[in-house]
């Protein structure tokens, strides 16, 4: 199976080739614009570039309008939308409802809202659905490294073996032919071993990360869909 | 006393084969494509080589020529690293837990599986450890 970072330089690979080639490139995506999404409480993102405005945020425009669907579940939401301005994944997230002036969103497949397209915490919300679901394809990822950890464990046992034999064969005289293979054998598991537990060390690293980021960015999002349901700062915060 | 050692050595390598085995063979859960039939191929192997008693005829060798600080050594450190590495997944996944990311079935079916690997190569420790002790203390 080919990691994300082996798909991006492939990628760029083909489009410098196809660059090369004079072929255009025609830009047909939709962006997801997020130009003044609130900072948010719990997560790092979108922090940084903007300003401490949360206490601002105009709750007096108009009500949020928004509809609970007691019914409706997350799948049943995606269904209706039909893969358009989809962000996130069927536990938190957000898609643009029939019509295009609201959306769903969802912080539970049972717990569907809908919400008018010009409420203040849309962006945010969807911000952070659609980041959460990022971080929690790159734990699937990772967990799904499990081979890594047998792979570990033949090394060991590799090495213990090899490296046992040839520690014993200098002192009993075995032949020296067996001796050489033992001694080598034990330095390639050893040199295995170590290699793959630092690959290990890496990705529990990068798993750490991005749990912690699903669960900071699913706060951010249990927060703005409190907001959208006409919950205050503090009250929200509290529930997040 | 020899046996002891000999048999400490032998028990720690079934276990750990035994726990590869059932590694690879459960990487098919987690897995997609061809590689599931290759994992699950993988696993068969090992612990067909673990059942069928393959492994004891190398690890005698070793002993003959090692002697019983060799077999001893082996008895130790192949379910101790064991341990170590099998408590890894499930501590991981339970991280990816407690921190409120979602954990997806298969992965802790895995869990599960790592840790009785794990529990079980803790099991063949302790009873290692206790037969090599005993048989230091034994007169001869």
């Amino acid at each position: 199976m080919m990691r994300p970072s082996h798909l991006k330089r492939l990628g760029i690979a083909v489009g410098i080739l196809l660059n090369a080639a004079g072929c255009q490139f025609e830009e047909d995506l939709v962006t997801l614009e997020i130009p003044t999404a609130p900072p948010q409480p719990f997560s790092q993102y979108s922090q940084e570039e903007q300003e401490p405005q949360v206490e601002e945020l105009p709750q007096s425009q108009q009500p949020p309008a928004t509809t609970p669907f007691g019914a409706l579940t997350s799948a049943g939401a995606r269904e209706l939308c039909g893969d358009r301005e989809d962000y996130g994944d069927e536990n938190v997230g957000s898609c643009l409802a029939p019509g295009g002036e609201a959306y769903y969103v969802w912080i539970a497949p049972d717990q569907v809202l809908l919400v008018a397209r010009d409420d203040p915490y849309i962006q945010a919300f969807r911000f952070a659905a659609l980041n959460r679901a990022d971080n929690q394809g790159a734990v699937d990822e990772l967990l799904a490294q499990w081979p890594e950890l047998g792979v570990l464990g033949v090394e060991l046992f590799a090495a213990g073996t090899t490296c046992g034999g040839a520690i014993a064969s200098g002192s009993t005289g075995v032949g020296l032919i067996v001796a050489a293979a033992l001694a080598t054998g034990c330095v390639g598991s050893v040199v295995a071993f170590i290699w793959t537990g630092i690959e290990i060390a890496q990705d529990v690293q990068q798993l750490v990360d991005s749990a912690t980021a699903v669960g900071n960015l699913e706060r951010d999002a249990q927060y703005n869909f409190c907001r959208m349901q006409g919950g205050s700062d503090a009250g929200c915060r509290i529930e997040g | 006393m020899q046996g002891a050692e000999l048999r400490a050595s032998q028990r720690a390598a079934w276990i750990l084969l035994l726990s590869l085995g059932i590694a690879f063979g459960s990487s098919a859960l987690t897995s997609e494509g061809a590689s599931i039939v290759l994992y699950i191929l993988l696993g068969i192997v090992i612990v067909a080589t673990a059942v069928s008693g393959l492994y004891r005829r190398p690890l005698e060798w070793l002993h003959r020529s090692g002697g019983r600080r060799l077999a001893g050594f082996l008895a130790v450190f192949l379910p101790l690293g064991g341990t170590l590495i099998f408590i890894l997944y499930p501590l991981a996944v339970g991280f990816v837990a407690s921190a409120g990311a979602d954990v997806r079935t298969k992965f802790a079916i895995v869990a599960v599986i790592s840790g009785v690997i794990a529990i079980a190569n803790l099991l063949v420790l302790v009873l290692n450890v206790a037969d090599l002790l005993r048989s230091r203390q034994a007169p001869g």
